[in-house]
């Protein structure tokens, strides 16, 4: 009876093994609703569709539990993009900038972007 | 004895259940996509993608869930929402007039090593099912030399509802229908598709995947 016990045991354990070793998916990144939220608010630019995606940009800023931990290509600039035609441009520069740090890949852009904030 | 058999059951499970997805192509990715290994692009511009169906919104739902699965493969993308501004300005928002010729301005302009294409031949959905049809082509080029370094084609069935007949499959067709599971099918055409792109520079296996197999230039499949 108790052989029999841990039999049933492992092969559970097995089956559980299985099941979630090929679920877990490894991404770069966290996302959140990124692709949502930035849908929404470029096809209708409400207070509400503003919100969420504001959120979401700090929540890519904040909480990243992606392999590479660091936040994804375009956050910092969006999100300082979307500062700035608020209003907010001095802070919103700064993030920009802050791309430039973390990718320095993307110079020749963002530059543009600031040049084009600057006029 | 019963015990048994389950546990060898349960074992051999675990042995199959995570083998390398293998394609009849017989291509690897280094065969298949030698460009995209010789120029090794790092950054990526997205192209509005070129809508070759009714469904105006089809557009859409395609050019904003593409940044997530390329930066996911690796490559740093180039914010598309901006980037459409500057585009618009620049009068190169219809991405035709691109797909061949010169295109090492957006190198200049944006900083950009390469483009990417997406045309979309047909999205529908089955009412029935709530299944979403995409036929549609990926290219992409470098700003460079004008080569193509990537390109896929074909039909993918976005199936999302569940399996089996009754209110709740009804109700789930119902959901199907829903803006997120637009936005969610065409992500998970993009991953489908992008999946076989070499991966970039932040990812694990970068200049590592060559000896992988590739699923080939064209694709006919259902995702769910």
């Amino acid at each position: 009876m108790k052989k029999h016990k841990i039999g049933f045991l492992i092969s559970t354990l097995l089956v559980l093994i299985t099941l979630s070793s090929c679920a877990t998916q490894t991404n770069l990144y966290s996302w959140a609703n990124y692709s949502d939220d930035v849908y929404t608010y470029y096809k209708k630019q409400t207070p509400a569709s503003l919100e969420n995606l504001t959120k979401t940009y700090q929540n890519l800023l904040e909480h990243q539990r992606g392999t590479r931990g660091v936040t994804p290509p375009g956050t910092y600039v969006e999100y300082g993009y979307l500062l700035c035609l608020q209003g907010q441009k001095q802070e919103g520069m700064e993030m920009i900038n802050k791309e430039k740090e973390l990718y320095p890949e993307s110079t020749t852009f963002v530059d543009r972007i600031l040049s084009s904030l600057n006029k | 004895m019963k015990e048994k058999i389950f546990l060898i059951v349960a074992a051999s499970l675990l042995f199959i259940s995570c083998a390398t997805t293998s394609y009849t192509t017989g291509l690897t990715k280094g065969e298949a996509y030698a460009n995209m290994y010789q120029e090794k692009p790092k950054v990526i511009l997205i192209m509005p993608p070129i809508n070759k169906t009714n469904k105006v919104e089809a557009k859409e739902y395609f050019y904003s869930s593409l940044a997530q699965p390329l930066c996911e493969r690796g490559y740093y993308v180039i914010s598309p929402i901006i980037a459409l501004d500057f585009l618009k300005a620049e009068s190169a928002y219809n991405s035709e007039q691109f797909l061949s010729g010169n295109i090492n301005m957006f190198n200049q302009f944006m900083g950009a090593d390469a483009l990417l294409f997406t045309t979309i031949t047909e999205w529908s959905k089955t009412l029935l099912s709530g299944s979403i049809t995409v036929e549609i082509e990926y290219e992409m080029r470098s700003t460079k030399t004008g080569d193509t370094l990537f390109k896929r084609k074909g039909t993918l069935r976005l199936d999302k509802s569940s399996s089996g007949n009754g209110l709740a499959s009804l109700l789930a067709t119902a959901i199907v229908t829903g803006l997120t599971d637009k936005i969610e099918a065409a992500r998970t055409c993009n991953y489908y598709v992008l999946k076989d792109l070499p991966q970039g520079a932040y990812a694990p296996l970068f200049m590592k995947d060559q000896k992988t197999p590739s699923a080939g230039p064209t694709f006919n499949d259902t995702a769910r």
